[in-house]
């Protein structure tokens, strides 16, 4: 059965970086078990969303922690971005990339 | 090696178990807004450098984490962990000062390092003289 999880405010991350934050977001996961995002842009940092290609995760915030999904791939139009997910990490932190 | 600079952190371990996470270079946008953490404006628009404001300002340019439960810093604004940073006990806060000190000179040696070995120490970058160099002749409008 298809799931949808909505909220307000969500950032996509490269490690310690913001490289977009968004504004009602809608996650869901089809029949065939992918997860998606939708969501509307309110600020974005081009450059770090490019470098960040391959390491950006989705990050949504609840009252315990942070849900994350690492992102597989993404689109951008305009104020709109979509994205394909991995599986959710529901631990409280966004794990970082170390040296 | 990459010309922009990626998220990559290092642990740095204290003494007593605690650990400090931090950023293991800035970016020139970050070492920009370091300097001007360090700085005041003078009246007549030029910046000085404040030593009292140097230690903090180096602290929150690289401070992305730390193992002091009674603040968490991960995700925190500058503005937070710059009061985070002065709300420490004055012997705590002088062994994150040093210790983030002694990680930036440790990677910038490093990057000297690299730097000699791939041949670009010192050099300068190799221009060629323009054609007008080149010919003696002098730029400039006619009079």
């Amino acid at each position: 059965m298809p799931l949808a999880i909505t909220g307000v405010a969500a950032v996509v991350r490269w490690a310690y970086y913001d490289a977009a934050v968004v504004h009602g977001y809608r996650i869901g996961r089809d029949d065939a078990q992918q997860w998606h995002v939708r969501a509307t842009v309110i600020h974005v940092n081009r450059v770090n969303l490019e470098l960040g290609r391959g390491a950006l995760v989705f990050v949504a915030t609840h009252q315990g922690g942070e849900w994350t999904w690492p992102i597989e791939s993404y689109t951008l139009t305009e104020n709109l971005f979509t994205a394909r997910l991995g599986p959710p990490d529901t631990g409280s932190h966004v794990p970082l990339r170390h040296a | 090696m990459s010309h922009f600079v990626t998220p990559e952190t290092i642990r740095l371990e204290l003494p007593g178990a605690d650990w400090l996470l931090v950023k293991r270079r800035l970016s020139a946008g970050e070492y920009r807004a370091m300097l001007r953490r360090m700085s005041t404006l003078n009246g007549d628009g030029t910046y000085h450098v404040d030593p009292l404001e140097t230690g903090i300002a180096r602290m929150v340019a690289y401070l992305v984490d730390w193992s002091f439960p009674e603040y968490p810093i991960r995700g925190k604004t500058h503005v937070d962990v710059y009061a985070a940073c002065d709300q420490l006990d004055p012997d705590d806060f002088e062994l994150v000062k040093e210790a983030v000190a002694a990680h930036e000179a440790a990677m910038t040696a490093e990057r000297e390092r690299q730097k000699k070995v791939l041949g670009g120490a010192t050099a300068s970058p190799s221009i060629s003289p323009s054609p007008a160099a080149a010919t003696g002749a002098t730029n400039g409008f006619a009079t």
